[in-house]
Protein backbone atom coordinates (compact mmCIF):
# COMPACT_ATOMS: atom_id res chain seq x y z
CA UNK A 1 0.00 0.00 0.00
CA UNK A 2 1.30 3.40 -0.88
CA UNK A 3 2.05 5.95 1.81
CA UNK A 4 0.93 9.57 1.69
CA UNK A 5 3.46 12.27 2.40
CA UNK A 6 2.26 14.64 5.15
CA UNK A 7 1.69 18.26 4.20
CA UNK A 8 2.25 20.87 6.89
CA UNK A 9 0.81 24.35 6.84
CA UNK A 10 2.81 27.25 8.22
CA UNK A 11 0.88 30.46 7.72
CA UNK A 12 0.13 30.61 4.03
CA UNK A 13 2.94 28.28 3.08
CA UNK A 14 2.59 24.56 2.63
CA UNK A 15 5.61 22.50 3.57
CA UNK A 16 6.31 18.99 2.36
CA UNK A 17 9.31 17.07 3.59
CA UNK A 18 10.04 13.89 1.66
CA UNK A 19 11.68 11.47 4.04
CA UNK A 20 11.31 8.09 2.43
CA UNK A 21 11.84 6.37 -0.89
CA UNK A 22 8.50 6.94 -2.58
CA UNK A 23 7.00 4.63 -5.14
CA UNK A 24 5.37 6.16 -8.20
CA UNK A 25 1.90 5.95 -6.72
CA UNK A 26 2.95 7.92 -3.64
CA UNK A 27 4.48 10.53 -5.94
CA UNK A 28 1.21 10.91 -7.84
CA UNK A 29 -0.72 11.11 -4.56
CA UNK A 30 1.58 13.87 -3.36
CA UNK A 31 0.97 15.87 -6.49
CA UNK A 32 -2.81 15.49 -6.14
CA UNK A 33 -2.81 16.17 -2.40
CA UNK A 34 -0.72 19.30 -2.76
CA UNK A 35 -2.89 20.76 -5.49
CA UNK A 36 -5.98 20.16 -3.38
CA UNK A 37 -4.39 21.69 -0.27
CA UNK A 38 -3.18 24.78 -2.14
CA UNK A 39 -6.75 25.45 -3.20
CA UNK A 40 -8.26 24.57 0.17
CA UNK A 41 -5.86 26.74 2.16
CA UNK A 42 -5.33 29.48 -0.45
CA UNK A 43 -1.64 28.96 0.14
CA UNK A 44 0.73 31.45 -1.46
CA UNK A 45 3.80 29.25 -1.24
CA UNK A 46 4.82 25.62 -1.44
CA UNK A 47 8.13 24.35 -0.11
CA UNK A 48 9.24 20.86 -1.01
CA UNK A 49 12.13 19.73 1.14
CA UNK A 50 14.22 17.04 -0.52
CA UNK A 51 17.14 17.19 1.91
CA UNK A 52 16.61 13.52 2.77
CA UNK A 53 16.06 12.39 -0.79
CA UNK A 54 18.88 10.30 -2.25
CA UNK A 55 17.41 9.60 -5.66
CA UNK A 56 15.52 11.94 -7.95
CA UNK A 57 14.69 10.16 -11.19
CA UNK A 58 12.69 11.46 -14.15
CA UNK A 59 9.37 10.57 -12.49
CA UNK A 60 10.08 12.53 -9.33
CA UNK A 61 11.70 15.30 -11.35
CA UNK A 62 8.62 15.67 -13.49
CA UNK A 63 6.44 15.68 -10.38
CA UNK A 64 8.39 18.60 -8.96
CA UNK A 65 8.07 20.54 -12.20
CA UNK A 66 4.35 19.71 -12.43
CA UNK A 67 3.66 20.78 -8.86
CA UNK A 68 5.40 24.07 -9.57
CA UNK A 69 3.28 24.66 -12.67
CA UNK A 70 0.01 23.70 -10.99
CA UNK A 71 0.79 25.79 -7.93
CA UNK A 72 1.63 28.80 -10.06
CA UNK A 73 -1.75 28.52 -11.78
CA UNK A 74 -3.27 28.47 -8.30
CA UNK A 75 -1.30 31.62 -7.46
CA UNK A 76 1.29 29.95 -5.27
CA UNK A 77 5.06 29.87 -5.77
CA UNK A 78 6.99 26.67 -5.29
CA UNK A 79 10.54 26.24 -4.00
CA UNK A 80 12.39 22.95 -3.87
CA UNK A 81 15.02 22.95 -1.13
CA UNK A 82 17.90 20.83 0.06
CA UNK A 83 18.90 19.11 -3.16
CA UNK A 84 21.96 16.95 -2.53
CA UNK A 85 25.05 17.45 -4.73
CA UNK A 86 24.96 13.85 -5.98
CA UNK A 87 21.32 14.31 -6.98
CA UNK A 88 22.08 17.58 -8.77
CA UNK A 89 25.01 16.03 -10.65
CA UNK A 90 22.85 13.07 -11.68
CA UNK A 91 19.99 15.29 -12.83
CA UNK A 92 22.39 17.24 -15.04
CA UNK A 93 23.68 14.02 -16.55
CA UNK A 94 20.12 12.74 -17.03
CA UNK A 95 19.36 15.95 -18.85
CA UNK A 96 16.45 16.79 -16.56
CA UNK A 97 15.90 20.48 -15.95
CA UNK A 98 13.00 20.37 -13.46
CA UNK A 99 11.25 22.88 -15.67
CA UNK A 100 13.06 25.80 -14.13
CA UNK A 101 11.40 25.35 -10.76
CA UNK A 102 12.95 27.61 -8.15
CA UNK A 103 15.38 25.96 -5.75
CA UNK A 104 17.20 26.94 -2.58
CA UNK A 105 19.97 25.39 -0.54
CA UNK A 106 17.99 25.18 2.68
CA UNK A 107 14.51 25.50 4.11
CA UNK A 108 15.41 28.86 5.60
CA UNK A 109 16.67 30.22 2.30
CA UNK A 110 13.66 28.79 0.53
CA UNK A 111 11.25 30.60 2.83
CA UNK A 112 13.27 33.81 2.37
CA UNK A 113 13.02 33.41 -1.40
CA UNK A 114 9.26 33.03 -1.14
CA UNK A 115 9.07 36.17 1.01
CA UNK A 116 11.08 38.15 -1.52
CA UNK A 117 9.04 37.03 -4.47
CA UNK A 118 5.84 37.71 -2.55
CA UNK A 119 7.09 41.19 -1.80
CA UNK A 120 7.85 41.77 -5.44
CA UNK A 121 4.47 40.54 -6.53
CA UNK A 122 2.38 42.56 -4.11
CA UNK A 123 4.47 45.72 -4.10
CA UNK A 124 2.56 48.21 -6.26
CA UNK A 125 5.69 50.29 -6.74
CA UNK A 126 7.70 47.34 -8.05
CA UNK B 1 35.37 -11.61 -16.26
CA UNK B 2 33.84 -13.60 -13.47
CA UNK B 3 30.64 -12.81 -11.62
CA UNK B 4 31.14 -12.54 -7.91
CA UNK B 5 28.55 -14.24 -5.74
CA UNK B 6 25.11 -15.18 -6.91
CA UNK B 7 23.09 -12.63 -8.84
CA UNK B 8 20.30 -10.84 -7.05
CA UNK B 9 17.03 -11.50 -8.88
CA UNK B 10 13.90 -9.41 -8.58
CA UNK B 11 10.54 -9.78 -10.27
CA UNK B 12 9.21 -6.41 -11.38
CA UNK B 13 5.43 -6.60 -11.46
CA UNK B 14 4.25 -3.69 -9.34
CA UNK B 15 5.14 -0.12 -8.38
CA UNK B 16 6.87 -1.05 -5.17
CA UNK B 17 9.16 -3.38 -7.09
CA UNK B 18 10.71 -0.29 -8.64
CA UNK B 19 11.54 0.86 -5.12
CA UNK B 20 12.96 -2.60 -4.34
CA UNK B 21 15.03 -2.42 -7.50
CA UNK B 22 16.56 0.85 -6.28
CA UNK B 23 17.33 -0.64 -2.88
CA UNK B 24 18.91 -3.79 -4.30
CA UNK B 25 21.07 -1.91 -6.75
CA UNK B 26 22.15 0.46 -4.00
CA UNK B 27 23.25 -2.48 -1.85
CA UNK B 28 25.30 -3.89 -4.71
CA UNK B 29 26.80 -0.48 -5.41
CA UNK B 30 27.84 -0.10 -1.78
CA UNK B 31 29.38 -3.58 -1.70
CA UNK B 32 31.40 -2.57 -4.70
CA UNK B 33 32.54 0.63 -3.02
CA UNK B 34 31.23 2.90 -5.75
CA UNK B 35 31.54 6.56 -4.77
CA UNK B 36 28.39 8.33 -3.63
CA UNK B 37 27.94 10.08 -6.98
CA UNK B 38 28.51 6.83 -8.88
CA UNK B 39 26.01 5.05 -6.64
CA UNK B 40 23.45 7.76 -7.15
CA UNK B 41 23.86 7.62 -10.92
CA UNK B 42 23.57 3.85 -11.05
CA UNK B 43 20.57 3.66 -8.73
CA UNK B 44 18.84 6.43 -10.67
CA UNK B 45 19.45 4.57 -13.93
CA UNK B 46 18.11 1.39 -12.32
CA UNK B 47 14.99 3.27 -11.27
CA UNK B 48 14.37 4.45 -14.83
CA UNK B 49 14.99 1.02 -16.32
CA UNK B 50 12.93 -0.83 -13.71
CA UNK B 51 10.06 1.55 -14.38
CA UNK B 52 10.37 0.96 -18.13
CA UNK B 53 10.26 -2.77 -17.54
CA UNK B 54 7.05 -2.36 -15.55
CA UNK B 55 5.27 0.32 -17.53
CA UNK B 56 6.36 -0.39 -21.08
CA UNK B 57 7.37 -4.00 -20.80
CA UNK B 58 4.31 -5.12 -18.89
CA UNK B 59 6.48 -6.47 -16.12
CA UNK B 60 9.71 -8.44 -16.15
CA UNK B 61 12.80 -9.15 -14.10
CA UNK B 62 15.95 -7.49 -12.86
CA UNK B 63 19.17 -9.33 -12.18
CA UNK B 64 22.12 -7.66 -10.55
CA UNK B 65 25.57 -8.87 -9.65
CA UNK B 66 29.06 -7.72 -8.93
CA UNK B 67 31.56 -8.11 -11.71
CA UNK B 68 35.30 -8.29 -11.68
CA UNK B 69 37.56 -7.21 -14.52
CA UNK B 70 41.05 -7.95 -13.20
CA UNK B 71 41.91 -4.45 -12.04
CA UNK B 72 38.47 -3.15 -11.22
CA UNK B 73 35.16 -4.12 -9.68
CA UNK B 74 31.76 -3.10 -10.84
CA UNK B 75 28.03 -3.73 -10.79
CA UNK B 76 26.12 -5.19 -13.70
CA UNK B 77 22.32 -5.09 -13.84
CA UNK B 78 20.09 -6.69 -16.46
CA UNK B 79 16.47 -5.68 -17.02
CA UNK B 80 14.41 -8.05 -19.11
CA UNK B 81 10.80 -8.15 -20.20
CA UNK B 82 8.74 -9.99 -22.82
CA UNK B 83 6.73 -6.94 -23.66
CA UNK B 84 6.07 -5.29 -27.01
CA UNK B 85 9.70 -4.40 -27.63
CA UNK B 86 10.91 -1.20 -29.21
CA UNK B 87 10.40 -0.72 -32.93
CA UNK B 88 12.86 2.07 -33.56
CA UNK B 89 15.77 1.70 -31.14
CA UNK B 90 17.75 4.57 -32.57
CA UNK B 91 14.84 6.93 -32.07
CA UNK B 92 14.21 5.65 -28.56
CA UNK B 93 17.81 6.34 -27.64
CA UNK B 94 17.62 9.92 -28.84
CA UNK B 95 17.30 12.65 -26.27
CA UNK B 96 13.84 14.04 -25.94
CA UNK B 97 12.11 11.01 -27.41
CA UNK B 98 8.92 10.08 -25.60
CA UNK B 99 6.55 7.21 -26.11
CA UNK B 100 2.92 7.84 -27.00
CA UNK B 101 1.81 7.98 -23.39
CA UNK B 102 3.97 11.05 -22.89
CA UNK B 103 6.38 9.32 -20.57
CA UNK B 104 9.95 9.28 -21.77
CA UNK B 105 11.59 5.91 -21.86
CA UNK B 106 14.50 7.39 -19.96
CA UNK B 107 16.82 5.28 -22.06
CA UNK B 108 19.09 8.01 -23.34
CA UNK B 109 19.38 9.52 -19.89
CA UNK B 110 20.14 6.17 -18.27
CA UNK B 111 22.79 5.50 -20.84
CA UNK B 112 24.69 8.59 -19.75
CA UNK B 113 24.56 7.53 -16.12
CA UNK B 114 26.36 4.24 -16.60
CA UNK B 115 29.67 3.13 -18.09
CA UNK B 116 28.37 0.34 -20.31
CA UNK B 117 24.92 0.13 -21.82
CA UNK B 118 23.54 -2.60 -24.06
CA UNK B 119 20.03 -2.93 -25.32
CA UNK B 120 18.44 -5.76 -27.23
CA UNK B 121 14.91 -5.13 -28.34
CA UNK B 122 12.58 -5.71 -31.25
CA UNK B 123 8.81 -5.79 -31.74
CA UNK B 124 7.48 -9.08 -30.44
CA UNK B 125 10.81 -10.02 -28.85
CA UNK B 126 10.65 -7.99 -25.68
CA UNK B 127 13.46 -5.86 -24.32
CA UNK B 128 16.67 -6.59 -22.45
CA UNK B 129 18.86 -3.80 -21.14
CA UNK B 130 22.24 -4.50 -19.54
CA UNK B 131 24.10 -1.76 -17.71
CA UNK B 132 27.44 -1.78 -15.96
CA UNK B 133 29.04 0.74 -13.64
CA UNK B 134 32.68 0.42 -12.63
CA UNK B 135 34.24 1.70 -9.44
CA UNK B 136 36.95 4.23 -10.24
CA UNK C 1 38.07 26.09 -1.27
CA UNK C 2 38.19 29.60 0.11
CA UNK C 3 35.44 31.63 1.71
CA UNK C 4 35.76 35.08 0.13
CA UNK C 5 32.79 36.69 1.81
CA UNK C 6 29.56 35.76 3.51
CA UNK C 7 27.84 33.50 1.07
CA UNK C 8 30.65 33.47 -1.48
CA UNK C 9 33.20 30.70 -1.86
CA UNK C 10 35.96 30.40 -4.40
CA UNK C 11 37.65 27.33 -5.81
CA UNK C 12 41.07 28.14 -7.27
CA UNK C 13 42.16 25.47 -9.69
CA UNK C 14 45.83 25.27 -10.53
CA UNK C 15 47.80 23.27 -13.03
CA UNK C 16 46.77 20.82 -15.68
CA UNK C 17 43.32 19.50 -15.08
CA UNK C 18 42.27 16.02 -15.96
CA UNK C 19 38.73 14.77 -16.07
CA UNK C 20 38.92 12.76 -12.85
CA UNK C 21 40.49 15.52 -10.75
CA UNK C 22 38.06 18.11 -12.05
CA UNK C 23 35.10 15.93 -11.12
CA UNK C 24 36.35 15.41 -7.58
CA UNK C 25 36.98 19.11 -7.02
CA UNK C 26 33.61 20.02 -8.44
CA UNK C 27 31.80 17.53 -6.20
CA UNK C 28 33.61 19.01 -3.20
CA UNK C 29 32.60 22.49 -4.25
CA UNK C 30 28.93 21.59 -4.45
CA UNK C 31 29.15 20.05 -0.98
CA UNK C 32 30.94 23.16 0.30
CA UNK C 33 28.02 25.30 -0.86
CA UNK C 34 25.82 23.35 1.52
CA UNK C 35 28.34 23.13 4.36
CA UNK C 36 29.06 26.87 4.34
CA UNK C 37 25.56 27.95 3.41
CA UNK C 38 26.98 29.91 0.49
CA UNK C 39 24.75 30.76 -2.41
CA UNK C 40 27.57 31.73 -4.73
CA UNK C 41 30.71 30.00 -5.90
CA UNK C 42 33.51 31.18 -8.15
CA UNK C 43 35.63 28.65 -9.99
CA UNK C 44 38.91 30.37 -10.72
CA UNK C 45 41.03 28.90 -13.48
CA UNK C 46 43.69 31.61 -13.63
CA UNK C 47 46.28 28.96 -12.85
CA UNK C 48 45.09 26.54 -15.50
CA UNK C 49 47.05 26.70 -18.77
CA UNK C 50 44.61 24.72 -20.89
CA UNK C 51 41.36 22.78 -20.79
CA UNK C 52 40.12 19.99 -22.99
CA UNK C 53 36.56 19.14 -23.98
CA UNK C 54 35.95 16.90 -21.00
CA UNK C 55 37.16 19.41 -18.45
CA UNK C 56 35.17 22.20 -20.07
CA UNK C 57 32.07 19.98 -20.01
CA UNK C 58 32.63 19.17 -16.34
CA UNK C 59 32.91 22.85 -15.47
CA UNK C 60 29.72 23.54 -17.36
CA UNK C 61 27.86 20.67 -15.72
CA UNK C 62 29.03 21.79 -12.31
CA UNK C 63 27.65 25.28 -12.86
CA UNK C 64 24.32 23.81 -13.93
CA UNK C 65 24.33 21.47 -10.93
CA UNK C 66 24.98 24.39 -8.57
CA UNK C 67 22.06 26.21 -10.10
CA UNK C 68 19.82 23.19 -9.70
CA UNK C 69 20.70 23.20 -6.02
CA UNK C 70 19.79 26.85 -5.67
CA UNK C 71 23.18 28.52 -5.91
CA UNK C 72 24.97 30.51 -8.57
CA UNK C 73 28.38 29.69 -9.93
CA UNK C 74 30.65 31.80 -12.10
CA UNK C 75 34.00 31.10 -13.70
CA UNK C 76 36.92 33.50 -13.52
CA UNK C 77 40.43 33.64 -14.88
CA UNK C 78 39.64 32.45 -18.37
CA UNK C 79 42.69 33.14 -20.50
CA UNK C 80 42.25 34.13 -24.13
CA UNK C 81 43.64 30.76 -25.24
CA UNK C 82 41.13 28.86 -23.12
CA UNK C 83 38.29 31.05 -24.37
CA UNK C 84 39.36 30.26 -27.92
CA UNK C 85 39.54 26.54 -27.17
CA UNK C 86 36.07 26.49 -25.66
CA UNK C 87 34.56 28.36 -28.59
CA UNK C 88 36.42 26.16 -31.09
CA UNK C 89 35.13 23.05 -29.33
CA UNK C 90 31.65 24.36 -29.90
CA UNK C 91 30.82 24.32 -26.21
CA UNK C 92 28.11 26.80 -25.41
CA UNK C 93 28.51 28.42 -22.03
CA UNK C 94 25.10 29.96 -22.42
CA UNK C 95 24.29 32.43 -19.70
CA UNK C 96 27.03 31.26 -17.37
CA UNK C 97 28.84 34.25 -15.97
CA UNK C 98 32.53 34.31 -16.82
CA UNK C 99 35.00 36.97 -15.74
CA UNK C 100 38.61 37.61 -16.65
CA UNK C 101 39.77 37.95 -13.06
CA UNK C 102 38.82 36.62 -9.67
CA UNK C 103 38.39 40.22 -8.51
CA UNK C 104 35.80 40.88 -11.21
CA UNK C 105 34.00 37.70 -10.28
CA UNK C 106 33.95 38.66 -6.61
CA UNK C 107 32.62 42.12 -7.45
CA UNK C 108 29.89 40.52 -9.52
CA UNK C 109 29.04 38.06 -6.74
CA UNK C 110 28.83 40.81 -4.15
CA UNK C 111 26.57 42.84 -6.38
CA UNK C 112 24.30 39.83 -6.75
CA UNK C 113 24.20 39.55 -2.97
CA UNK C 114 23.17 43.16 -2.72
CA UNK C 115 26.41 44.28 -1.13
CA UNK C 116 27.49 47.83 -1.88
CA UNK C 117 31.16 48.67 -1.65
CA UNK C 118 32.25 52.27 -1.28
CA UNK C 119 35.70 53.00 -2.63
CA UNK C 120 37.90 55.66 -1.04
CA UNK C 121 37.65 57.68 -4.19
CA UNK C 122 33.90 57.21 -4.26
CA UNK C 123 33.92 54.30 -6.69
CA UNK C 124 31.13 51.81 -6.18
CA UNK C 125 31.15 48.10 -6.85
Amino acid sequence: MSERVPILQIGDVLLVSIQTDLDDQAVVHLQDDLAARVVATEARGVVIDITAVEIVDSFVGRMLATIASISRMLDAETVVVGMRPAVAITLVELGLSLGGVRTALSLEKGLQALERSRGARTDPTA
Amino acid sequence: MRAEADPVVLDITANDDVVRARQLVRTLAQECRLSLVEQTKLVTAASELARNTLVHGGGGTMQGHLVDDRARRGVRVVFADSGPGIADLELALTDGWTSGSGLGLGLSGSRRLVDEFEIDSAPGRGTTVTVTKWAR
Amino acid sequence: MVKLWDGVIAVPLVGTLDSARTMVVMEKMLQALIDTGSEQAIIDITGVPAVDTQVAQHLLKTVVAARLMGAECSISGIRPQIAQTIVALGIDFGDIVTKATLADALRHALKRSGVELGGRDGRRA
